[in-house]
């Protein structure tokens, strides 16, 4: 039978021009993977200067016991907290994302993994000291595979938030993407075993939780009820 | 052959020419697509038109037997037959046929009068079984049919490439021109087959005969004008290339096929694969945040505005899925060009029906594609029976 023509040079050029495509596609990658852990390399010095200056305000109320400033300085630290938030959620997005600088990323999740514990602390703290009325919720996640509902809690505490605003301060632990010593110490501190899990003010609620549980059990911890508990606070 | 080749080439004889209209239930098109015919720069001694009619259960057969009494200086004939399909009906004219030349043009089509003039100087040699004439959309009305337009401009791009390289795989109903002989000797046209222009042309290339693609003449032909018709019409044409592909299967990676079936053969039946994958992925990512959002709210009882009023605008550039918008740049690039080519091949403006016509033809009528491809796999897989 006659041999029909086959275009190998056709096909070679074809592979050369898709390897080319290919390989402008992991540089341009690796350009944008830089330039995002610059981006939340910066962002963390900042929110480190942010956090000294937060420490050294309660130190210098702790000592000279000037309530009035309260307000404003847990305004303040209200402020970083949410800045910080937003920048874990965004880390945790850029490492799923990341193929070539995934280590780097880890390096980052575990620094804003501390900063969060460091907050708590120092909320903790300034509670006592301004005597403010806030809520402070500690979450613990993971990932998919440990927890499937994880991302549901994630959501009904974003409501939350929402609804309470700077009365109720949220930290949020992944025990997955990092394995760092501290989480370990607050796990077998409130006796986390499994995810997701809330504590508020010391007490401990494993698994998922609806709007409907969470919302009344927070807005109990209020001395004064704010607006938006009315609806969920039980009127006895 | 290059395009110079193709564009020079002069006709000079005039061998006669059969050309057949098969045509069931055609009462509106018919005499448009005849009068089109008898138009033809062609001398009306050196061809005969021969209209089949499969049964029609419509005026099509009386209208027919008008157009001949209309024009008794043409040779034109009626060939009537009970319903049994297409491929029947040509089948029928050609065992009928004078001509050296058979030309098949759908009863819904229209040709350009040089449409012989320009093709039939191309049948060079005893390897060249087909020409093919351009084929575009005829005065597309609705959205549906202008998105079809574009697709058939496109489409005649990749076509004029696939014949450089002798790789045609449909040598479709409109005003395909064959070699009568060759027709016959091949075995005529598989009349069980639900894209019997598919089938010989495969047939043709599995016997390593050329179909060569010009990009002048032209042929209108009408499309479909609603979703349920289109999608029944491309739900045929992709079956039936599935199933015409897996018959000759044998040509399939085979060197010997060269870049027909190294190349243009696994790509009809890849074609179907991409298209799946690219609707499910088009559909998983574009629904995804929907449905979770409606599921996430099951948890706040549905109370979704204090995401709208503390809504924080929280965005910056490093947000960007560069991998998607990577993907989606470079794709837009290639389509880019391929569009400005196939503009400029087929002589026709791409924003001639409007910027939002081409923008939803480049991003949405792939879905449409997508869907029916998994119509078709859903089909073969229960083996449902395809009516014509």
């Amino acid at each position: 039978m006659e041999k029909r023509q086959l275009s190998k040079e056709l096909y070679i050029i074809a592979a050369i021009a898709t390897t080319g495509i290919f390989l402008l596609g992991l540089l341009l990658g690796l350009v944008i993977e830089n330039a995002r852990t610059a981006y939340v390399d910066n962002k963390y010095l900042q929110q480190e200067l942010d956090f000294r200056s937060s420490q050294l305000q309660y130190e210098y109320l702790n000592l000279l016991e000037e309530k009035e400033n309260c307000p404003a300085i847990y305004e303040t630290l209200y402020t970083n907290l949410e800045d910080l938030e937003k920048t874990r959620v965004r880390i945790e997005t850029y490492s799923d994302d990341a193929t070539i600088t995934k280590e780097a990323f880890e390096l980052l999740e575990r620094e804003y993994l501390l900063a969060e514990v460091r907050y708590w602390l120092l909320a903790n703290r300034a509670k006592e000291i301004c005597d403010h009325d806030i809520v402070t919720l500690l979450s613990f996640s993971s990932d998919e595979e440990e927890c499937a509902t994880c991302d549901e809690q994630s959501f009904v505490l974003s409501y939350m938030k929402k609804e309470l605003g700077e009365k109720l301060l949220i930290f949020s632990f992944n025990v997955k993407t990092v394995d760092e010593p501290m989480i370990a110490i607050l796990k077998t501190a409130y006796n986390i075993t499994e995810y997701p899990s809330i504590v508020v003010d010391d007490a401990l609620y494993a698994q998922l939780h609806d709007v409907n549980v969470l919302m009344p059990m927070v807005c109990n911890e209020y001395e004064e009820t704010p607006e938006a508990c009315a609806a969920w606070i039980n009127p006895q | 052959m290059n395009h110079d080749d193709k564009k020079n080439k002069i006709l000079t004889e005039t061998p006669f020419v059969t050309i057949t209209i098969p045509a069931y239930n055609e009462q509106d098109s018919l005499a448009g697509t005849v009068h089109s015919v008898l138009a033809l720069d062609y001398p009306k001694e050196k061809y005969e038109l021969l209209i089949v009619d499969d049964g029609s259960t419509d005026t099509t057969a009386h209208i027919a037997q008008e157009l001949i009494t209309q024009h008794p200086s043409y040779t034109i004939r009626l060939i009537s037959q009970q319903n049994q399909g297409k491929g029947a009906a040509l089948n029928n004219a050609l065992r009928q046929a004078q001509g050296i030349y058979f030309v098949c043009l759908d009863a819904d089509s229209f040709v350009a009068r040089n449409a012989l003039q320009k093709m039939l100087p191309h049948f060079t040699d005893a390897k060249v079984a087909a020409v093919l004439p351009a084929l575009k959309i005829h005065n597309p009305k609705n959205k549906l049919e202008k998105l079809q337009w574009y697709e058939y401009i496109i489409n005649m791009f990749y076509k004029e490439l696939m014949g450089k390289l002798n790789c045609v795989h449909v040598t479709p109903g409109p005003f395909s021109v064959y070699r009568t002989a060759t027709l016959r000797e091949i075995g005529y046209f598989d009349e069980h087959n639900i894209t019997e222009d598919l089938e010989i042309a495969l047939r043709l290339q599995s016997h390593n005969y050329t179909i060569v693609q010009l990009m002048d003449p032209e042929v209108l032909t009408i499309g479909p004008s609603t979703m349920k018709e289109l999608y029944t019409q491309r739900n045929r044409w992709f079956k039936g290339a599935t199933l015409n592909v897996l018959k000759y299967r044998k040509m399939l990676f085979n060197k010997q096929y060269g870049d027909f079936g190294f190349m243009q053969m696994p790509t009809v039946l890849l074609s179907g694969v991409i298209a799946i994958i690219l609707f499910c992925t088009a559909l998983y990512y574009g629904l995804k945040p929907y449905v979770e959002n409606v599921y996430y709210l099951t948890f706040v009882q549905f109370d979704f505005m204090p995401f709208l009023t503390h809504f924080q605008f929280n965005f910056t550039l490093m947000d960007l899925n560069y991998i998607t918008i990577f993907v989606a740049a470079t794709m837009l690039i290639i389509s880019v060009y391929i569009m400005r080519k196939s503009e400029v091949r087929t002589n026709e403006r791409l924003l001639k029906y409007g910027f939002l016509t081409i923008t939803i033809y480049m991003l949405f009528y792939f879905l449409f594609l997508g869907a029916v491809w998994v119509g078709v796999f859903y089909d073969i897989i229960r083996q449902k029976k395809q009516q014509w």
